[in-house]
């Protein structure tokens, strides 16, 4: 009736531990959806509402005056440009509201002078100022010295998003490090299931190793699914080495599992947990440069960015992908995020609460 | 009633009494008969005896049996002459294990002088000053209401929880780093309440415990031991009530255990899943190994137990099999009875009436302790007709555990602990 076979691996612990948290995980699809499907909504929607277009179309309005049918002649050549005459009222009130981008009031003492209202802030008049300036100049009899022709320049890369997959790829292994680690380890807690573990002769390094292997596995198709789908629809291309990109994602992946680890080691409900997540997630979806550059923060807020764990994961990989860089130009990066883990560790056993 | 002997072929046999009839009458006049019959044959060396529902039998008995343990098995050589001179013919007895009368098996749990308190303002002392002894090979229950310290008590010999103070030794060996897992190789622990993973299924559950141990029983036969093959593919979240406590027990038995340890098996469930559960815990029992248990059923410490801790406020205020505790109290039997009128009854006027060993009140009620019903009763009857008060209710029982807990404190096994200090 008793058994006294231990090889089979059917009877390991931490082989059982790790499968039994497969199974739990994929046996819940409203986790399923929000590891895999999530990261694919937001890049989808933010890659569509985001997406680089061709400079459209530059509104010029042109004040009325007399010499107002010269300058909407010059510029109506040119298909790029709407130009239209206005009251001066009208002008400024369009200006303004952001309808046009360039208002061009001739000197009406001097047909030869003109002045350009423009926005300095927002882009679009400035480009205005300048297209607009070029055309008049050139229609008025500027010859350039130099031979210019126009090349189109179509390689990804500098999208953006280009710059957005390697944010998503960041905020997705710091989701799941945080909870699928933390928050999966705090429900075993509050179930007494992780009690009712320690009333057996399961080790608990098996314990802790099962879901870290199981988080790692897990890994391995969000970020399949994620590149793959950004370079079928997108045609997002990673410049730098594959195997530079699955380093950068290991280690990332481990250092937030230390740090769900960390945040869920001594909490024993779910509100708490859930804040404490928050807490920890929401300032560097804000700071750490996944949707927009982190250097836009201002510079007293700079180095506490550069060391929050995100930001060098993400500044690494768009290193790797974008610029091409190899692995060790990135040694800054990796070594913040060494530190991470072997702080977060060694805090998280020591703190941790079993029951 | 017919008495039948059953041996078996490794010596030990089994004495059981049936009832076999097609209409049931009353478990009153059954459970007396088994009295007389119990006096007749079984004298001093048994020490447990219960009504047990042992399942289908041949269509002419009935299922209700009583089953005794001869615990001296040198003895059943008697047994079987005593046996052959009755003359009830319809009992069928069969001997249970173990062997050895328990005092002679070595301990399997002792603890000594175990003292819990819990921080807090103010701090709560679960655990007061508490002994126990439990041998290899018996059933032993901790018996007393919620609060008692039960569930402490057992953590802190489970090692889960550290005692303030007091020692522990599990299976000859106390807690320690170097003793942990020998320890644990050879325990099995039910919590009270505990949910295990909805999404895995019960198979899976139970290889996943199973690996945790260096030898055990295949997850397979635990589940027909559980009477769970075939619920084997259902994850757990759709099993009944009952189903998941059976596979708690289950987790507990894959690692082959020699000790269980159960904390409120049956709390919560039906009738039909309490007699399951019992059947499990008995027949682990029967394979001369060790189940300590927590309850605040008494009818299931008089069924399962070999011997009971009666615990309240964090000690031990009895401790016996359930049959001298309930000797104990004087007599086996309880009358209970209302007067009207009266606002303040005295039991002390009725403590002098023949067969009557103790009188208590008890919210409006008195209770007597009763030996012999048929001489108290007429003799109570006479008393209360002297004194022009009239019956407003009058019942008698078989005298219980929970009669044996209300003489000590006062109180009832459902009330909850009070909270104020000793």
């Amino acid at each position: 009736m008793s058994e006294h076979q231990q090889s089979s691996l059917r009877y390991s612990p931490l082989w059982q531990l790790t499968v039994s948290r497969i199974r739990e995980f994929f046996r819940e699809p409203e986790s399923v959806f929000w590891v895999y499907g999530f990261p694919i909504v937001m890049m989808v929607g933010l890659g569509i509402a985001f997406r680089n277009q061709p400079v459209e179309q530059i509104a010029v309005d042109i004040l009325d005056g007399p010499h107002a049918e010269v300058v909407e002649q010059a510029l109506g050549s040119h298909e790029k440009f709407v130009p239209a005459i206005h009251e001066p009222n009208t002008a400024w009130r369009r200006l303004r509201t952001g309808n046009t981008d360039l208002v061009v009031e001739v000197d009406s003492s001097a047909s030869d002078r003109y002045v350009y209202h423009f926005d300095p802030t927002r882009p679009e008049s400035v480009l205005a100022r300048s297209a607009v300036d070029d055309t008049v100049q050139r229609f008025a009899g500027r010859s350039d010295p130099l031979q210019v022709s126009d090349e189109a320049f179509e390689q990804p890369g500098g999208r953006y998003i280009d710059f957005l997959v390697p944010g998503l790829l960041g905020l997705s292994i710091m989701g799941g490090g945080l909870w699928g680690v933390g928050f999966v380890t705090v429900d075993l807690r509050i179930r007494k299931l992780l009690k009712r573990f320690l009333a057996t002769p399961m080790r608990r390094t098996h314990f802790l190793a099962g879901i870290m292997i199981s988080r790692m596995l897990f890994l391995i198709p969000e970020v399949l699914i994620m590149l793959l789908f950004a370079r079928w629809m997108f045609g997002v291309i990673n410049y730098g080495s594959i195997w530079a990109v699955v380093s950068l994602i290991i280690i990332g992946a481990v250092a937030f599992s230390g740090v769900g680890l960390l945040v869920a080691s001594r909490a024993k409900t779910i509100e708490t947990v859930s804040g404490l997540m928050n807490l920890v997630m929401l300032p560097m979806w804000m700071l750490s440069g996944a949707f927009f550059a982190a250097d836009r923060f201002p510079e007293s807020v700079q180095p506490l960015i550069q060391i929050l764990p995100l930001t060098p994961l993400i500044s690494s990989l768009r290193a790797v992908m974008l610029d091409g860089s190899s692995l060790g130009s990135q040694w800054m990066a990796i070594t913040i995020l060494c530190v991470w883990s072997v702080v977060s560790y060694t805090l998280a056993l020591r703190w941790f609460r079993w029951s | 009633m017919r008495i039948a002997f059953n041996p078996s072929l490794d010596g030990t046999g089994s004495l059981s009494a049936c009832r076999a009839s097609r209409n049931r009458p009353g478990i009153g006049s059954r459970t007396s008969k088994l009295n007389e019959f119990s006096k007749q044959i079984t004298e001093r060396a048994v020490c447990t005896w219960d009504v047990c529902y042992a399942g289908r039998r041949p269509p002419r008995w009935s299922p209700d049996c009583l089953e005794y343990r001869a615990l001296d098995h040198s003895r059943l050589s008697e047994y079987e002459k005593a046996i052959a001179t009755v003359q009830e013919p319809m009992l069928r007895p069969r001997f249970t294990t173990p062997i050895l009368p328990v005092s002679h098996m070595p301990s399997a749990i002792r603890c000594s002088n175990l003292f819990k308190t819990y921080e807090g303002k103010p701090p709560v002392e679960a655990v007061r000053g508490l002994d126990l002894d439990v041998r290899e090979g018996e059933c032993f229950g901790l018996l007393g209401p919620n609060g008692a310290g039960k569930t402490t008590t057992i953590e802190i010999i489970e090692g889960l929880l550290e005692p303030t103070s007091g020692e522990v030794e599990v299976l000859g060996r106390a807690w320690g780093e170097q003793n942990e897992n020998a320890i644990k190789q050879q325990i099995g622990i039910s919590f009270q309440e505990t949910k295990l993973s909805d999404k895995l299924t019960v198979a899976e559950t139970l290889t996943l415990f199973r690996s945790f141990y260096e030898a055990g029983i295949d997850p397979e036969q635990v589940m027909r031991r559980v009477d769970l093959q075939e619920k084997a593919g259902s994850w757990v979240n759709k099993l009944s009530g009952g189903q998941r406590q059976r596979l708690a027990v289950a987790c507990a038995l894959v690692g082959d255990p020699q000790l269980l340890f159960l904390d409120e098996p049956t709390t919560g469930l039906d009738p039909q899943s309490r007699r399951q559960l019992w059947e499990i815990i008995r027949s682990f029992g029967a394979q001369g190994r060790t189940v300590l248990l927590t309850t605040h059923y008494m009818d299931e410490a008089e069924r399962l137990c070999d011997r009971v801790a009666i615990v309240d406020r964090g000690k031990v205020i009895a401790l016996g099999s359930p049959h001298e505790l309930i000797s104990g109290l004087g007599g086996e039997h309880v009358i209970e009875f209302t007067l009207d009128g009266l606002d303040r009854t005295q039991p002390d006027a009725f403590a002098d009436l023949p067969a009557v060993s103790s009188a208590h009140a008890e919210n409006g009620h008195i209770l007597l302790s009763v030996s012999e019903p048929h001489q108290a009763l007429p003799a109570l009857l006479r008393r209360v007709e002297e004194t022009n008060h009239q019956f407003t209710s009058l019942s008698t029982r078989h005298a219980s555990l929970e009669d044996v807990f209300v003489t000590l404190t006062g109180r009832h096994l459902s009330d909850e602990e009070p909270d104020d200090g000793p």
